[in-house]
């Protein structure tokens, strides 16, 4: 039986569990028709983001800010600045990014090399990986860079097997939360959701919160042995978080 | 497992408000402007039930209870508002399409023409929908929410809620390829 909508609904959505999405993604490359109707599901999330996001960062109406200054809140003393100040950050990346997805799908170029040419994921081997940007920031950005442009690392660990893997919130297409692990390589992406939480977290127990379950459950599937620390992630990051350079270094 | 994630300053801290209540409502703020404008078809209709919960959530605050999260809360205060709303204008029989028609603009912060066009679209396959159904997209396709979150919020069955998400995408992509072949 083929995968229903109903369950590639829910896949898109982030609500699947690890052994369901993975079995989805496996299917994938099989078969060229549930790709099709998966990218339909995703590029309608996109769309709904796109139409509906700009609106967080733009400045207050007027009579809200009045309503928030008698509270307490200072915004009327220059108007555009403080209003930009709880502007989501990673929203402009997102945004640009589905921007330019979104006009070569709707103007001309398919929908698949859209994907291709726009898209962090691509399928490799029946494995979804991190490309483009995403690739770039689970390799070079550190937990730390709370300023970095395109995917936010939030964790770095060892798996059992001795794997680095890097929790992330990609902010593409909506606010993405996931688990890729390096192999062979390449960032190999093992769970991925969209996360509730769309503005800016404050400290460690809310963004942890703000994880989806799925994405949570996968990291705990993945057993980590040891979170990194801001150097040994400096240090994993020069061997290009290769196993062997690493687990050789430490013992 | 402990995810060491990393520290973001509270921007609204240099908003200067000490009152912690006021503190979340800002932080919240984003998310219900962006939940208006998906369940309301104009912006000046967005504008004002944003402005309309906000007065709601600050004079009964005390009904609050610290336990529940503030954005479901807020959340369900501005979808019920929002309901009132509409059926009050079904009442006089005053489509709620018709009267945000000429305000049906993309955003202005939206690029290009050809991204306005795009968004308009959107906007005008979401005015088909049902309230209900329309509600369901904003809290999960469009706000990210989980399915159990945005169940919880409305009071309804998961299977309620897949089940007008299901009818809303089939409409919603139905009336956007529409659309792109009434482009070409």
């Amino acid at each position: 039986m083929g995968i229903t909508d109903q369950l590639l609904m829910a896949y898109v959505d982030g609500e699947l569990s690890p052994d369901l999405a993975a079995l989805i993604l496996s299917r994938m490359d099989k078969e060229p028709d549930l790709l099709e109707r998966l990218e339909q599901h995703q590029r309608l999330r996109s769309q709904l983001s796109a139409a509906y996001g700009p609106v967080m960062g733009e400045p207050l109406p007027p009579d809200l800010a009045a309503l928030l200054a008698r509270e307490g809140v200072k915004v009327g003393a220059s108007k555009a600045k403080p209003v930009r100040a709880f502007a989501f950050h990673g929203l402009d990346t997102s945004w640009q990014m589905w921007a330019a997805a979104a006009a070569a799908a709707v103007f001309g170029v398919g929908v698949s090399q859209a994907m291709h040419m726009n898209d962090p994921l691509t399928l490799s081997g029946g494995r979804i990986v991190a490309s483009g940007a995403l690739a770039n920031s689970l390799e070079h950005s550190l937990a730390a860079d709370t300023s970095a442009s395109g995917a936010k690392i939030m964790a770095s660990f060892e798996d059992r097997s001795g794997r680095y893997c890097r929790v992330f919130e990609a902010a593409v297409g909506g606010h993405q939360g996931g688990v890729a692990c390096k192999n062979d390589g390449r960032w190999a992406v093992v769970a991925l959701a969209n996360s509730a939480a769309s503005e800016p977290s404050s400290g460690y127990r809310q963004a942890a919160s703000a994880m989806p379950a799925s994405v949570v459950a996968a990291v705990e599937e993945l057993q980590p042995s040891n979170v990194l620390t801001p150097e040994q992630e400096r240090q994993a990051r020069t061997q290009q978080w290769r196993v062997s350079a690493t687990a050789a270094s430490k013992s | 497992m402990e995810l060491a994630a990393r520290d973001v300053t509270p921007s609204t801290a240099k908003l200067g408000s000490g009152d912690p209540f006021v503190r979340q409502m800002m932080d919240l703020l984003p998310r219900l402007r962006r939940f208006a404008r998906a369940l309301t078809q104009a912006n000046s209709d967005a504008d004002d039930l944003v402005q309309l919960t906000v007065e709601k959530c600050l004079r009964e605050r005390a009904q609050w209870a610290d336990g529940t999260k503030l954005d479901s809360w807020m959340f369900t205060a501005m979808r019920n508002a929002w309901i009132d709303e509409t059926r009050m204008r079904s009442r006089r029989r005053e489509s709620v399409a018709d009267a945000g028609e000429a305000e049906l603009v993309a955003d202005r912060s939206v690029a290009s023409e050809e991204l306005k066009v795009q968004a308009m679209s959107i906007q005008s396959a979401m005015a088909a929908l049902p309230n209900e159904q329309r509600v369901a997209v904003a809290l999960v396709l469009v706000d990210g929410m989980s399915y159990q979150e945005a169940a919880d919020l409305l009071g309804i069955p998961e299977g309620t809620l897949t089940s007008r998400l299901s009818r809303a995408r089939a409409t919603l992509l139905s009336k956007l390829n529409e659309g792109r072949h009434g482009h070409h």
